[in-house]
């Protein structure tokens, strides 16, 4: 018969593929063993398919898309708030590099950065509080924050001078 | 398939909507066998949570089903490991309509399914739950196709006997 070389092949066929096996295509059509068995494995496929099938229902698939939503702002979110402190710190070091030679022109004084903090927290609470449509209003607010940031940075430079 | 992956990388929720609708219940269904009923719902939430998550480093050449079943594997193994837990045995659903032979049939096959060694009881579901092709059981498993399919000609062998035994007693 022969037939042990052709196990894959049978599995294939059972579970509906196409053997990779080409000289499946000859052996197949009179092989009573490999028939036999092809059979025995529909008829088990069949018997496991006849069992109840287990499903979320919709109110389950729904919570798990709500938990997908949340877990998207909150990296968003999350996102915004490293960029605005990325921004804030590089702002605040900024003035160093434009007024040369001025070390301590570098350092703002502890007011400005007390504000400056205060209006990144107040910014990140606005945020959380606008979620509805996080994409444009995270960019528009990331935009006037940076302004801000770097209004702050000319006037502490100014203070500083 | 594209836009799916391009959505869920932006974050879109529809993307979401449609990635839980196609595989919701397949990613149900794996898990529960593999890591047990109890929690399978949190877990498959997990499983989105993670595909979610790790997106950006999926590599499209792979195919979306295997690696979202790559991510079901992994979690359920994790969960298995801390939980002890028993996976998904025989069913005993409520054949009501089934002639008594036919409902102890399908409990010996189930109760089979249950004892097959693990590899091979994972390509089975692989195959029956989560509807992967053998190449795709392969990729998910780190292993030729020839494997999975060796693999799945055993778990066939055993499960077989087990029902012959069960009809000539």
């Amino acid at each position: 018969m022969g037939c042990e070389r052709f196990s894959a092949a049978r599995v294939q066929t059972a579970f509906g593929e196409t053997p990779d096996d080409p000289s499946w295509a000859e052996h197949s059509p009179d092989c009573y063993h490999c028939a036999s068995e092809i059979g025995d494995m529909d008829d088990l496929r069949r018997l496991y398919e006849a069992a109840p099938r287990r499903t979320l229902n919709r109110r389950s698939k729904s919570r798990i898309v709500a938990a997908l939503k949340r877990d998207a702002r909150s990296r968003r979110l999350r996102g915004a708030a490293v960029a605005a402190i990325f921004l804030l710190g590089a702002t605040l070091a900024m003035p160093g590099t434009r007024s040369q030679p001025a070390p301590l022109a570098a350092i703002p004084s502890a007011t400005a950065i007390d504000k400056s903090v205060v209006d990144v927290r107040e910014r990140i609470g606005n945020l959380e509080k606008d979620l509805e449509s996080p994409k444009p209003c995270l960019d528009s607010a990331l935009e006037d924050l940076s302004r801000q940031i770097r209004l702050l940075a000319w006037e502490t430079d100014d203070e500083n001078m | 398939m594209n836009d799916l992956i391009q959505g869920l990388k932006a974050g879109d929720g529809r993307a979401f909507e449609q990635l839980v609708q196609e595989f919701g219940d397949r990613v149900h269904r794996y898990v529960a066998r593999l890591a047990g009923v109890e929690g399978a719902e949190d877990l498959t939430q997990e499983v989105f949570l993670r595909v979610y998550r790790s997106i950006g480093s999926f590599e499209p050449s792979g195919g979306l089903a295997p690696w979202i079943f790559t991510i079901a594997t992994h979690l359920s193994v994790d969960q298995l490991r801390k939980r002890k837990a028993v996976p998904e045995g025989p069913i005993r659903p409520n054949h009501s309509g089934d002639p008594i032979e036919a409902r102890e049939l399908r409990e010996t096959l189930f109760e089979a399914i249950a004892r097959l060694p693990e590899d091979q009881r994972r390509v089975f579901h692989l195959r029956e739950e989560a509807g992967l092709s053998f190449r795709e059981i392969a990729q998910v498993l780190r292993c030729p196709p020839g494997t999975a399919l060796w693999r799945m000609h055993a778990a066939m062998t055993r499960l077989r006997k087990a029902l012959k035994a069960h009809l000539e007693k």
